[in-house]
């Protein structure tokens, strides 16, 4: 203890004989330590990322809908610190099989990029696997995914509730009601059939609705409108009694003023749980991107966890199936 | 003759009477009993004294005794215990019978009561043993000092004691209800050098999962920058976590941060840190005791899910004047206390400062400067604590308080380039805010001797307020194109509070408390991103107001009602049982929640052993929105409403300890916690809260669940004292909505974590400090790797987080000492601190980042931060 003693009053001492002799003012000597302790007390390390233990992997999203829609993007991962970056095969071997053993071989499409069968029908309520392998010399996993067609049902009720005109906007209220058929996920896509000019012409405009014309009033969360495509995801199961309600401003954007709406499309896609997922999935990520420029700031922001149903690989490989349903307007 | 004859009869009476006296009155004894039957009472005085005893079964009752008789007469010894049994007894001859009483009127027992005090400045003990060694009964003074132990008859030998103090013995005869107010006189008198005897440590723990802090114990341990604190001290109990070095608040058993009742002098406070964490609000010049509570809650308390922090302030002396002033690396502060008006009221002040304002401000001015851009930082947080007693007579007391606070930080850069020709302006400002006020009104009135009445009147409000701002104009000779965001946040609450709460002392086996009370509370959450689209046609800064218009904040009220009972009961053979309910109305908008929660814990002692078992429900009113990433200036308050309902919490806990020689104390504490409908920020950007927006839908909601195990081997009295712990924990948390359904680790999850502060006292005048923290480092969600994905005709590259908190950072390791020195002259004390906080310079990982490489586009880096290295200190205090 004493020697503990001797030794701090040696430094305090030290530290006095040095400001005497550099003339500094005990204010200085604070100001150092204190700069001294700043300095380090913002420790930020930045440091490459090392490579990745495991190899790269395959990526691969593919989308089901019958009787003939068979298409999938293939590609792989890349790493972080940029030393191994993605790639596009378009020599993967992309296999599909259904649960009757058909088999149905992808072909590269050089002008859509992606993989295709154009000589497979698909069946609702059967179930597909997918299988894919980059050959020897990628040196990467095969992998694999299976999902199932999910049976179309069209939409049990819908009808327009309420109009209400606030600026010369008309807003309409539509309650909708899902089918009870236990099925989950839906996508929903909304749009103007047709409308009627001042003059009596009928057009067709094919609008389509989205969130920035509709506000959603559902049960928690059952409803989220997605960015990357016009239309909503619909989690049923969070919905009483399978209802909702869609409130549509129809905005210049939608209708000219010259235009009144008399009918509306409602194209209900059932889809697998997989297809639910991830396009929920890539609408956060699309979310996240338009909010942080610079960088991926995991400190501030949630992540986003990043969906897949492929084995020993990444992407999704999902399903569904459309049905259509139109409200005419009285 | 008629008067004559009832002379004689008078005086025959007085003959019969005096020759009655003789014969229980000449015979002394002493004799104890411990809940005795009665006939074997009188039989063994039968026997002791030789004189005859004679009763009937079927007149003695079943009725048990304890007396403590010490050289006492037989009629003495008799007349205190037949009472209790409703019996009498008469001479006849030379023998003494027993018959039934003919006074029928309720038996009352007497009991003892009063107020422990500091002999120095009058100040109330918090939690201080009075304990009869005969009786072998003894009580702990209350929240205000009040104790009460209901006795029977007889002459007890009593002794009131508390940690830092001389033990106060004192024999009295007790046979009516009688006030006892004592004063203690401190062990040493060099203030922070206290000696403790193990003998006044608290006799008993009524409690589990319960921690009493004192100040002498928060004063001693080694602080950051020579300013101790109660909530790092907290910090070192087991079970009880933070960020890196109390960054992020604490966490309790695997519970975050807004699940801790923090009361001040029982009032909630909502943000209890400042320095983002780093130091706590509360002034360790005036806090006079903390109570932590990790499981097993006491029904009075309610509101939160995970732990009580109950600080009791002091009052101030009634007798002198007395002051203090400090100076620390970082703060400089002052105390000051006394008598008000008369030698029955007291003030108590204290304030504090951080003087490393204009420091911070030039050293960041130089470290921009030597980067090529202009502006500083700036930080300060100040805390005002003021007090005031006035006695109204003997058995009232009103307390006048208050509390005033705030954390100030700013950071303005601007910077200007020209690249390709084009003019770049480039500025970012960063401008926290936030604090606490409280004020409060406390009437304590003793009724009685065995009932004390406490109503509490409030006001609090709480802000914070961040605003950052990002802004770029680029200039070239023809466009000007402006780049701009801001992201506000603002969290507000204001509570009014009237609360009632009452210690109905029946007796030494038997304590009631019960209570109840109402909030009102106000809320005005936002938070907000603004970008250019919002502020068309500008070519200048929004300002912070111009952004803040942009937002139509909400303002949500709720109302609260609370009520609670709790019985603590001795059920003998050294079991206590604490056993009560809380119940809780909250109001929305338009939805009430009404919840029964039912407490229980069971404390049984025998010798050296204590076991311990607790289950309690908890419900919490409020939630705190925070990131799972650093959850700093995102984190917002919200109240329950339609949709968010009250969380909920059960907790069970069970400990088994061992007491070695009274001041070391040894033992294993498990726990098992599940926490349902606690909240978090959605995945894939920010929350926008507004009025406009549904933002209650977007909130994600789920469960979680907290178990662990916690070894302490504590010594707690004596030269040396330490507090040691490991703790081994698992928390998790399940959402619908995030990390796709699955469970993930809670972010202040730490698996393992060895903690140790030990106190030295080398010599009189010396003293020797370390703690020493190793843990297992928090989760975070680190990406794996780039995935493209086709978007429309489109390709966008994603980063792939596979699992939310999937990888740790490293181990969070700490080394703190400190030595301090003290003097003593007539006029006061002086003590010097030297210390060095993280020792071992280790860089201890507050959170990771990923980032884009600036020197190539398409790739990304790793940032690490850290936070306070080594830092050495010195701090002086100077008391009078």
């Amino acid at each position: 203890m004493l020697f503990f003693i001797k030794i701090v009053t040696f430094c305090l001492n030290w530290v006095r004989i040095v400001a005497n002799r550099n003339k500094m003012k005990i204010n200085t000597i604070y100001l150092l330590i204190l700069l001294l302790s700043a300095t380090m007390v913002s420790c930020v390390d930045t440091y490459d990322i090392p490579d990745p233990l495991e190899a790269n992997k395959i990526v691969v999203e593919c989308e089901l809908s019958p009787p003939y829609h068979i298409k999938a993007f293939v590609a792989t991962t890349g790493n972080l610190n940029g030393r191994q970056q993605p790639k596009f095969p378009f020599d993967a071997d992309i296999r599909l099989y259904s649960e009757i053993d058909e088999e149905f071989v992808f072909k590269y499409n050089e002008e859509s990029e992606l993989y295709e069968v154009t000589n497979g029908r698909l069946r609702p309520g059967f179930s597909y696997v997918i299988q894919a392998n980059m050959g020897d010399e990628d040196n990467m996993i095969p992998i694999s995914g299976k999902t199932t067609i999910p049976r179309g049902a069209k939409v049990a009720s819908a009808q327009i509730t309420d109009v209400v005109s606030d600026n010369g906007i008309n807003t309409l209220t539509v309650d909708i009601e899902l089918p009870n058929n236990g099925q989950p996920y839906y996508y929903m896509h909304l749009n103007v059939s047709t409308a009627t000019m001042e003059n009596g012409e009928r057009v067709s405009t094919g609008n389509t609705i989205n969130g920035d014309y509709a506000k959603l009033i559902s049960d928690r969360n059952a409803i989220s409108n997605i960015i990357q495509m016009p239309g909503l995801l619909i989690d049923a199961e969070r919905l009483l009694d399978n209802k909702f309600q869609i409130q549509l401003d129809l905005s210049d954007e939608l209708l000219s003023k010259s235009e009144i709406l008399d009918k509306l499309n409602i194209d209900l896609k059932t889809v697998s749980e997989s297809y639910y997922f991830y396009q929920s999935s890539v609408s956060k990520e699309l979310s996240l991107q338009s909010q942080t420029e610079s960088s991926v700031d995991a400190s501030v922001i949630e992540p986003n966890i990043t969906y897949t149903n492929i084995d020993d690989g990444y992407g999704y490989f999902g399903a569904f199936t459309t049905t259509r349903e139109s409200i005419t307007i009285e | 003759m008629r008067y004559s004859l009832l002379t004689i009869l008078f005086l025959l009476g007085i003959v019969v009477s005096l020759h009655s006296q003789t014969i229980p009155d000449q015979v002394r004894l002493s004799y104890n009993a411990y809940l005795k039957p009665i006939d074997l009472v009188l039989s063994d005085l039968s026997k002791r004294s030789g004189v005859a005893i004679n009763f009937s079964k079927n007149v003695t009752s079943r009725r048990k005794i304890t007396i403590n008789a010490k050289n006492e007469t037989l009629g003495t010894i008799l007349t205190v215990i037949l009472p209790k049994a409703r019996l009498r007894y008469e001479i006849v001859g030379d023998q003494i019978v027993i018959m039934r009483s003919k006074d029928r009127r309720p038996l009352k027992d007497p009991v003892i009561s009063g107020y422990l005090t500091d002999k120095r400045t009058g100040e109330a003990l918090i939690g201080a043993n009075i304990y009869t060694t005969d009786y072998k009964k003894g009580t702990i003074t209350n929240d205000y000092g009040f104790y009460s132990l209901k006795l029977v008859s007889g002459t007890y030998r009593v002794q009131f004691s508390y940690v830092g103090y001389k033990i106060e013995r004192k024999q009295y005869y007790i046979n009516k209800d009688t006030t006892i107010n004592i004063e203690l006189d401190p062990e040493v008198l060099l203030n922070d050098v206290i000696i403790k005897d193990s003998r006044t440590l608290p006799i008993e723990e009524t409690s589990a999962s319960e921690e009493t802090l004192i100040a002498d114990e928060i004063q001693s341990i080694v602080s950051l920058g020579g300013e101790p604190d109660v909530m790092r001290l907290t910090g070192f109990l087991p079970g009880v976590n933070s960020g890196p070095d109390g960054l992020g608040g604490l966490n309790v058993r695997g519970g975050s941060s807004d699940q801790n009742l923090v009361l001040l002098d029982g009032i909630p406070v909502y943000n209890a840190s400042h320095a983002l964490g780093v130091y706590s609000i509360f002034n360790p010049n005036i806090v006079k005791s903390a109570k932590v509570i990790k499981g097993a809650f006491p029904s009075r308390y309610g509101g939160r899910l995970s732990s009580v922090i109950d600080i009791r302030t002091k009052e101030g002396s009634t007798k002198k004047y007395n002051g203090e002033v400090g100076l620390s690396t970082v703060a400089v502060k002052g105390y000051a206390e006394g008598p008000l008006l008369s030698d029955k009221n007291s003030f108590v002040v204290s304030a504090r400062r951080t003087f490393v304002d204009p420091w911070i401000k030039e050293v960041t001015k130089y470290l921009n400067n030597q980067n090529g851009k202009e502006g500083f930082a700036n930080y300060f947080f100040y805390d005002l604590n003021a007090k005031m007693s006035f006695s109204l007579g003997n058995s009232s007391k009103i307390h006048l308080g208050a509390y005033m606070g705030s954390d100030d930080f700013s950071n303005e850069i601007s910077s200007f380039s020209v690249q390709d020709e084009v003019e770049i302006d480039e500025r970012n400002s960063v401008l926290w805010d936030w604090g606490n006020k409280i004020y409060y009104a406390r009437l304590n009135n003793q009724i009685g001797s065995k009932f004390f009445s406490n109503f509490s009147l409030y006001w609090s409000d709480y802000q914070f307020n961040s605003f950052d701002y990002d802004r770029a104009a680029r200039e070239d000779s023809e466009v000007i194109s402006f780049d701009f965001r801001g992201d506000l946040f603002r969290s507000a609450i204001q509570d009014i509070g009237l609360k009632w709460d009452g210690d109905f002392i029946i007796n030494p086996s038997n304590w009631i408390k019960l209570g109840g009370g109402i909030i009102q509370h106000k809320f005005r959450p936002s938070l907000i991103q603004a970008f250019p689209q919002d502020f068309m046609g500008r070519d200048t800064d929004p300002t912070r107001e111009e952004v803040s218009s942009l937002v139509n904040t909400p303002t949500i009220d709720g109302r609260e009602f609370f009520g609670y009972i709790e019985d603590e009961i001795d059920l003998g053979s050294g079991v206590l049982v604490n056993a009560g309910v809380h119940s809780a109305l909250i109001q929305t908008e338009s939805k009430d929640y009404f919840s029964l929660q039912p407490r229980i814990a069971l404390v049984t002692q025998s010798d050296n052993l204590i076991f311990k078992l607790g289950a309690s429900k908890m419900v919490q009113f409020l939630h705190l929105l925070s990131s799972n990433g650093l959850g700093l200036p995102t984190d917002v308050w919200l109240p329950s409403t339609d949709i968010l309902a009250p969380e909920e919490s059960w907790i069970y806990s069970g400990e088994l300890s061992v007491s070695l020689d009274n001041s070391m104390n040894f033992g294993i504490e498990g726990y098992y916690k599940t926490l349902d409908r606690v909240i978090s920020y959605g995945e894939g950007g920010a929350t926008s809260i507004s009025e406009e927006n549904d933002w209650e839908s977007s909130i994600p909601i789920g469960t979680g669940s907290s178990y662990g195990l916690e070894l302490f081997f504590n010594k707690r009295a004596g030269r040396t004292t330490w507090l040691s712990n490991y703790t081994y924990s698992l928390s998790n948390r399940l959402f619908d909505d995030l990390n796709l359904g699955r469970q993930f680790p809670f972010r202040y999850d730490r698996r393992h974590n060895i903690k140790l502060a030990f106190v030295h006292r080398i010599t009189n005048y010396a003293q020797f400090g370390l703690n020493y923290n190793i843990s297992s480092g928090n989760p975070f969600t680190e990406p794996t790797a780039v995935q493209p994905r086709r978007v429309g005709d489109d390709i966008i590259y994603s980063i792939i987080y596979e699992e939310k908190n999937n990888a740790l950072l490293d181990n969070y390791q700490r080394l703190d000492i400190s030595f301090s020195f003290f003097s003593k002259y007539k006029w006061g004390r002086q003590k010097v601190s030297i210390g060095v906080y993280n020792l071992l310079n280790t860089k201890n990982p507050f959170y990771s980042n990923l980032v884009i490489n600036p020197n190539d586009p398409l790739t990304y880096q790793i940032q690490n931060f850290s936070v306070l290295p080594i830092f050495p200190s010195i701090s002086y205090s100077l008391v009078f």
